[in-house]
C-alpha cells in the first residue's frame, strides 16, 4: 500500500464531475445556440477575420490584374513568399492528420477531445496552402494543366518533377482529410439533429447526418470505415511533406540539396501543426469553458510531441551545417557561412532560438504545464517555422553559384498582404466551424468517459487489493 | 517473483554461439595471417553488424524509460543485458582504431584519409583534415564509447537497485538520464557513422546517413527481441506476464522500422540520384554496377516488400513463433544491407572472411549477452508501472 501511494497519480484526460449528459449538453449547446444569441466575442473575432479575408481577395484580384510582378520576386530569388507560405500552411495542416489517424491507430485515447478541431484546422490550412502555388502560376486560370489529361496540345505534366507529385499528394491529402472529418461528424450531426430546437436547424443537421439512427449496424460500419480511413491517412502524414521537401532537395542548390530533408520536413510539419493547435485551443478552451475536455494532460502531451519533433528539427539544422562544412565543397561551405554571417543572418539566428533552443525548455514539466508559457511558446514556434522556410528558400537562392547574379530579396506590400490575408481565410473558416459545428467529438468523449470510469473502478479495486484485503489476482483479471 | 530465466534452449543457443564464436576467432586469425587487408575490411563489416544490437538496445531502453509501455517492460532486461556488452564492443573496436596509425594507415586498408601521402595530393582531404585525422578520430571514438558505456552501466545499475530495494527513486533517475542519453545517442551515432563508415569514401557525404544507421540498429534490435521472446516467452516467469498484446506491440514496432528503413534509404537515393553531383553519385554508381545491382534488387524485395506484406498480417504479428521467422530473415537482410553499404568501398573483392567475421563476432557477442541475461532477473518486477502493465487485463 505504501508503494501504491507513492506512485504519481494519473492525470485525468476528462475533468471530474462530467457525465454523459453534461458532455453532450456542453458541446452541442455551442452550435445549437440561437443565431441572435451569438456571443459578442465571436462576432468581433469573425468581423476581424472577415476583413482580413477581404484583404486576401483584394490582393488576389490585384495579382490577377497585374501578374506576379507585384511581388518582390526576381532572379535569383524566384521563389519567395508564395512558396514559403505554401510550405508553412501545409505543415500546419499535418497535426490534424497525425492526431486523428496516427494517434487513433496507436490507441491514444487522449486524442478524442482535440481530433475534430485539429482536423478542421487541417482542412482550412490545406485550403490556404493549396492557393499559393496556384497564385504563383503565371496564368493561374490554366491551373488545370497541372492535372494529367489527354488534350489536343499533347501536353503532360513533367512526371519526374516533385512539383507534379505535389499536385497528387496534396489533392489526395485534402480529399482524405475531408472525408475523415465528415465521416467522423456523422454521429454528432445526428445528436445535433435530435437536439435542435428550430425546424431549419433540424433539417440541415438531418440532411448532414445521412439518416443516422445509432443502430448497432450503423456503429459497426462506422467503426470499420473510420479505421480504414485512418489507415489510409497515415501514409499521407509522411508522404505530403516528404514530397514538399523533395521540391527543394532534388535540385543541386546548396541549402536545398540535403538528404536529411524528408524526415526533418515531416518532423517540422508536425511540430508546426501542434504549435498551431496549441495557439488555437488555449484561448478557445478558456472562452468556451472546455477545460474539462481539453485538460492539462492534453497540453502536456502535445508539448511532449513538440519536444520530440522540435528536437528532430534542430538535429536537422545542425546536420545541414555540419555536412555543409564536412562536404569540403566551396559552394556548400559558403552556404553555411552565408546563413550564419550573411545579410540574412538575423533570420537564421532567430530561427535557431525559436525552433532550436526555446523548445528544449519543454524537457521540464514546469514549462509543459504552464499555460501562458505554452501559448507564447506556440506562437514563437509558428514564427520559427515560417523563418525556417524563409531561410531555406531565400538565403539559399539569393547567393547561389554565380556571384554576378547575387541579389537581395525584399518582399513588397502585396507579398505581405497576401500572407496576412491568408490568415483571414483561415480564421474566417475556423470561426464558422466553432460556431456551427461541434468542435469536440461528442460521442467519442462519451466513450472516453465510459472507459475512464472503468479504469477508475479497476484502480480502486487494486488499491483495495494492495491494501491487503480481498480479491485474488485471478478475479481481478 | 524476482526470478532469472532458466531455459535449456537458451543454454544450447549460448553453447552453439560460443562454439561458432571460437571457431570464427580461429578462422579470423588464420584470415589475418593470409590477407591482412581483407581481415580489416571484413572486420569492420562484422563489427558494425554486431554493434547494432548493443546500441539499438541502448536506444530502445532509453525510449522505454521515457515513453513507458508494457512492451518495454517485457523486454527491458533483454535490452539492458545487450547494452551491458558495451565494454566488450569497445574492446573489439581496437583493431579498427589501429588502422589509422603507422604502417596500417599507409596501407590504407580502411581509411585513405589516414595516409599522409594520399592527403598531400588531395585538396579535399586537406580541407577535411581538421576533422578526419588519426588523433581526433581516436579521441572521438573514446568519447563515443565513454558515453555509451557510462549510460548503459548507470541505467542498468539503477535498474538492479530497483530490483533489490524497490526504491522508486531509481525509476526517476533512469527517466532523468534517458532524455539527455537519447540526445547523446543520436549525436554520437551520427558522428560515429560519419567517422567509421562515411569516411571510407572520404569525398562523399550525406546528412541522412546517421539516421539510416540508427534505423538499422532499431530494426536489428527489435528482431533480436522477437527471437528472444519466441524462445523464452512460454517459460516462467515470463509466461505469466507476457501477453499476446505485448508481442503484437513489438511486432508493430518491427513493421514500423521496416517501413522507416525503406523511407530513409529511398530518401537518400532519390535525392542524390536526382542531384547527379560529382561528389555524390559515384557512391551509388559503385553500388549499382559490377554485380552489386543484384543486391540492390534483393534489398528492395527482401528488406522491404516481402517483410512489409508479411507483417501487414495482424495474426502473424500476434504469433511470436511466426514473427520469429520474419525476425531471423530480417537479421539476415541487415547483414546484406550493411554489406552493400560498406563492402563496395573496398576493391579487394569477395572473401570467405565476410562470412566468418559477422558470424564469429556475433557468436561471441551472443554468448556473452546470453550469459549476462541469464544472471539477471528477467523481469523488472519492482518497476512502479509493472503491476499496472501486467495485472490490469483491461481494454
Amino acid at each position: 500500500m505504501q508503494r501504491y501511494e507513492q506512485i504519481e497519480p494519473m492525470e485525468p484526460i476528462i475533468g471530474p464531475g462530467q457525465t454523459y449528459a453534461t458532455i453532450t449538453e456542453r458541446i452541442s449547446s455551442i452550435p445549437l445556440t440561437d443565431l441572435r444569441q451569438t456571443p459578442r466575442g465571436w462576432l468581433v473575432g469573425f468581423a476581424i477575420s472577415f476583413s482580413f479575408l477581404m484583404l486576401f481577395l483584394i490582393s488576389i484580384l490585384w495579382l490577377f490584374a497585374r501578374g506576379t510582378g507585384i511581388w518582390g520576386l526576381n532572379i535569383p530569388v524566384a521563389w519567395g513568399f508564395a512558396i514559403i507560405n505554401f510550405v508553412w500552411w501545409i505543415g500546419i495542416g499535418h497535426a490534424g492528420t497525425l492526431i486523428s489517424a496516427v494517434l487513433l491507430l496507436f490507441q491514444q485515447s487522449w486524442r478524442n477531445s482535440i481530433n475534430r478541431f485539429a482536423e478542421a484546422m487541417t482542412l482550412f490550412a490545406v485550403a490556404c496552402a493549396g492557393l499559393f502555388p496556384i497564385l504563383h502560376l503565371g496564368r493561374p486560370w490554366l491551373f488545370y494543366w497541372l492535372i494529367p489529361y489527354p488534350n489536343t496540345l499533347g501536353m503532360w505534366p513533367q512526371f519526374r518533377s516533385p512539383l507534379a507529385w505535389d499536385v497528387f499528394a496534396i489533392s489526395t491529402y485534402a480529399t482524405v482529410s475531408l472525408l475523415f472529418w465528415l465521416v467522423g461528424l456523422i454521429p454528432d450531426f445526428a445528436i445535433l439533429r435530435d437536439r435542435a430546437a428550430g425546424k431549419l436547424q433540424r433539417q440541415i443537421f438531418g440532411l448532414l447526418s445521412l439518416g443516422w439512427r445509432s443502430s448497432s449496424r450503423h456503429w459497426h460500419r462506422y467503426e470499420m470505415a473510420y479505421l480504414i480511413l485512418a489507415a489510409l491517412s497515415t501514409p499521407l502524414v509522411v508522404s505530403v511533406h516528404s514530397i514538399v521537401s523533395l521540391d527543394f532537395a532534388v535540385s543541386q542548390l546548396p541549402g536545398w540539396h540535403v538528404t536529411i530533408f524528408p524526415p526533418y520536413f515531416v518532423a517540422g510539419a508536425v511540430f508546426s501543426g501542434f504549435a498551431m493547435v496549441l495557439t488555437l485551443t488555449i484561448p478557445i478552451r478558456k472562452w468556451y469553458n472546455l477545460e474539462d475536455f481539453i485538460t492539462m494532460k492534453h497540453l502536456d502531451n502535445m508539448a511532449k510531441v513538440m519536444l520530440v519533433t522540435g528536437s528532430i528539427v534542430f538535429y536537422g539544422y545542425l546536420m545541414e551545417l555540419f555536412y555543409g562544412w564536412y562536404s569540403a565543397s566551396a559552394f556548400e561551405q559558403f552556404m553555411v557561412l552565408n546563413r550564419m554571417i550573411g545579410p540574412y543572418a538575423p533570420f537564421f539566428w532567430a530561427l535557431i532560438v525559436c525552433n532550436g533552443i526555446i523548445p528544449q525548455l519543454l524537457w521540464f514539466k514546469f514549462f509543459r504545464q504552464n499555460i501562458p508559457f505554452l501559448f507564447v511558446f506556440s506562437i514563437i514556434v509558428n514564427i520559427g517555422m515560417w523563418l525556417e522556410r524563409f531561410v531555406i528558400v531565400v538565403i539559399s537562392l539569393h547567393r547561389e553559384f554565380l556571384p554576378s547574379s547575387w541579389d537581395m530579396y525584399t518582399p513588397t506590400f502585396w507579398d505581405w498582404s497576401l500572407y496576412i490575408g491568408s490568415f483571414g481565410l483561415f480564421f474566417t473558416l475556423l470561426f464558422l466551424f466553432i460556431r456551427f459545428l461541434p468542435m469536440i467529438n461528442i460521442f467519442e468523449m462519451s466513450m472516453l468517459q465510459f472507459s475512464e470510469n472503468e479504469k477508475a473502478h479497476g484502480r480502486e479495486a487494486r488499491r483495495v487489493q494492495l491494501a491487503g484485503d480481498t480479491p485474488e489476482p485471478a478475479e481481478m483479471a | 517473483m524476482n526470478q532469472t530465466i532458466k531455459s535449456p534452449q537458451l543454454n544450447l543457443v549460448q553453447l552453439v554461439a560460443l562454439g561458432v564464436g571460437v571457431v570464427g576467432l580461429v578462422l579470423a586469425a588464420a584470415g589475418a595471417a593470409i590477407n591482412q587487408e581483407q581481415f580489416y575490411q571484413s572486420y569492420l563489416f562484422g563489427y558494425m553488424f554486431v554493434l547494432a544490437f548493443a546500441l539499438g538496445s541502448l536506444a530502445f531502453m532509453m525510449i522505454h524509460h521515457l515513453s513507458g509501455g508494457a512492451w518495454g517492460l517485457a523486454i527491458r532486461r533483454m535490452l539492458e543485458s545487450a547494452t551491458l556488452t558495451m565494454p566488450f564492443m569497445a574492446l573489439l573496436f581496437i583493431p579498427i582504431g589501429l588502422t589509422v596509425f603507422g604502417d596500417l594507415a599507409t596501407q590504407h586498408y580502411l581509411y585513405e584519409w589516414a595516409d599522409p601521402a594520399v592527403v598531400a595530393q588531395d585538396p579535399i582531404l586537406q580541407a577535411k583534415q581538421v576533422y578526419l585525422n588519426p588523433n581526433f578520430f581516436i579521441i572521438r571514438a573514446i568519447i563515443y564509447f565513454t558515453i555509451w558505456i557510462s549510460w548503459s552501466l548507470l541505467i542498468c545499475k539503477w535498474s538492479s537497485d530497483q530490483d533489490r530495494t524497490g526504491d522508486l527513486g531509481a525509476a526517476r533517475w533512469m527517466r532523468r538520464f534517458s532524455g539527455p542519453g537519447l540526445v547523446l545517442y543520436v549525436l554520437t551515432m551520427t558522428f560515429a557513422v560519419t567517422d567509421w563508415i562515411m569516411s571510407l569514401s572520404p569525398t562523399w557525404f550525406s546528412s541522412i546517413f546517421g539516421v539510416i544507421f540508427m534505423v538499422g540498429q532499431g530494426l536489428s534490435t527489435l528482431a533480436l527481441m522477437v527471437i528472444l521472446l519466441a524462445l523464452l516467452a512460454h517459460r516462467e516467469p515470463l509466461a505469466s506476464f507476457v501477453q499476446t498484446k505485448h508481442i503484437h506491440d513489438i511486432g508493430k514496432l518491427l513493421f514500423g522500422f521496416v517501413i522507416l528503413w525503406a523511407y530513409v534509404s529511398f530518401a537518400q537515393y532519390v535525392i542524390q540520384w536526382s542531384g547527379d553531383l560529382a561528389e555524390e553519385t559515384p557512391w551509388y554508381l559503385v553500388r549499382s554496377s559490377g554485380g552489386w545491382q543484384v543486391i540492390v534488387w534483393a534489398l528492395m524485395l527482401f528488406h522491404f516488400f516481402v517483410p512489409f506484406f508479411i507483417l501487414l498480417s495482424r495474426r502473424l504479428k500476434r504469433n511470436v513463433q511466426s514473427l520469429m521467422i520474419v525476425a531471423l530473415f530480417l537479421i539476415v537482410m541487415r547483414l546484406v544491407d550493411l554489406f552493400w553499404i560498406i563492402v563496395p568501398e573496398f576493391e579487394t573483392g569477395f572473401s570467405w572472411l565476410y562470412l566468418v567475421m559477422p558470424l564469429g563476432m556475433g557468436g561471441l557477442w551472443l554468448a556473452l549477452f546470453l550469459g549476462i541475461l541469464k544472471r539477471r532477473p528477467i523481469l523488472p518486477v519492482n518497476d512502479p508501472n509493472f503491476e499496472e502493465a501486467f495485472l490490469h487485463h483491461g481494454h
